[in-house]
């Protein structure tokens, strides 16, 4: 007897923001909470692992120009088991940069790895793209990942 | 001629014979990899005894791997047996092990429940080193787990100014900056527990079955005596359910 096994990869994610941080009156910040899905979920990736890759902010601009390059680069958690139902969770928040405020970004264009648990040969996923903008003088800001947003004024 | 084939068949019986162990043919490994794999069994202690946990699982794992492999070849039972005897000794720090440890001790319980040629004596010392593996399984899996949340980027304490998933290193103030990497350390210790637990359910799953028919198949065979097979049943933390299932196997 002959059984046909198919071996089917981590194709690309979603994400569905869960919570808003909250930050005290006064305090420049946004934040979320993001549910991840890693696609297709008729499989079951529990025996796999992902992580994001470290790397520099890019397209950075007006407020932001004023710090140094290596104090917004990024810096993630590393590898992260995915759950039961595909899932990963992850924080997207930026806060507690002072006023004066002007109008300014940066970027983190995030590499995806996955790997099965145990493994050392990584394949990759879709990047993550990941965008952190302040308005203006009001210090309205933004951050935005994997389609989700939040704008909050302080 | 039928000298000429007599001398051949003669000579290839003689330069077959390091290979023959216990009346078996070992076409997987020779003598001298054998005794090379029972020596790093050794050898990874001076790892444990040195403080180096984390290589000495890296290493146990690798060397486990190694005798699965070559499982269905060679009569490497008392080297898995002492491998495995060592693991199931010591106390683990998930930070330490990650789940090496599990993954060692699966691929070494498995090669002794597949390997068929065992003696009764070692028969005796798998069936106790299978019982204790599971115990130890069991005891370690912590009752309707709900996975504690990992995030992939650990925002900084409150006050600081940054991102989540920004360099400890952009922090100044010290005191900050060891909270924050406390904050990330906690959030890699949760993705592990949440990675041991599922692991741990796995094996669970997996093992408890072959564990118990390895137990009858030996008990049959007339190699353990009933307050020995008491004693192991007891250790593996065996249900109810699952001790009728093993009394009932043995009748």
């Amino acid at each position: 007897m002959t059984v046909n096994f198919t071996v089917v990869e981590p194709t690309n994610e979603s994400g569905v923001k869960y919570s808003e941080d909250v930050y005290p009156g006064g305090t420049q910040g946004a934040g979320m909470q993001i549910a991840i899905t890693i696609h297709p979920t008729d499989v079951s990736f529990e025996w796999v692992e992902s992580q994001e890759v470290p790397g520099p902010a890019t397209n950075i601009t007006g407020y932001f120009t004023s710090y140094p390059p290596d104090s917004l680069k990024h810096v993630p958690a590393g590898w992260v088991r995915i759950l039961p139902g595909n899932k990963k969770y992850d924080h997207a928040a930026f806060s507690g940069f002072p006023s004066p405020w002007s109008a300014g970004g940066f970027e983190w264009v995030i590499p995806i790895e996955w790997r099965v648990v145990g493994s050392a040969n990584a394949g990759t996923l879709p990047n993550r793209l990941q965008r952190f903008s302040i308005s203006g003088a009001t210090g309205t800001s933004t951050v935005s990942k994997l389609g989700q947003s939040v704008t909050r004024t302080p | 001629m039928k000298m000429f084939f007599r001398a051949t068949i003669l000579i290839t019986a003689i330069l077959l014979l390091p290979f023959i162990r216990h009346g078996n043919a070992c076409f997987g490994m020779d003598q001298e990899s054998i005794t090379k794999l029972g020596q790093e069994v050794l050898q990874v202690e001076d790892l444990w005894k040195t403080g180096n946990t984390r290589e000495y699982y890296s290493k146990a794992k690798k060397i486990a791997r190694d005798i699965k492999v070559n499982a269905s070849k060679s009569d490497i039972d008392k080297i898995a047996a002492k491998l495995f005897g060592n693991l199931l000794s010591k106390e683990v720090k998930v930070v330490e092990a990650e789940i090496d440890d599990l993954s060692a001790m699966n691929n070494l319980a498995s090669y002794l429940i597949s390997y068929a040629d065992a003696t009764s004596e070692d028969r005796r010392v798998n069936v106790r080193l299978l019982c204790k593996y599971l115990g130890k399984i069991r005891k370690e899996i912590v009752p309707n787990y709900k996975p504690k949340l990992v995030v992939a980027n650990v925002p900084p304490p409150p006050g600081v100014p940054g991102m989540a998933g920004m360099s400890p290193e952009a922090i100044k103030d010290p005191v900050a900056r060891a909270k924050y990497e406390a904050a990330i350390r906690e959030n890699q210790e949760n993705n592990l527990m949440n990675s041991r637990q599922v692991e741990l359910n796995n094996i669970d799953n997996e093992m408890s079955k072959p564990i118990m028919a390895y137990i009858i198949e030996t008990f049959h065979a007339g190699d353990i005596s009933s307050n020995f097979f008491t004693e192991c049943i007891n250790d593996a933390g065996f249900s109810a359910e699952e001790k009728g299932e093993i009394k009932k196997g043995i009748e």
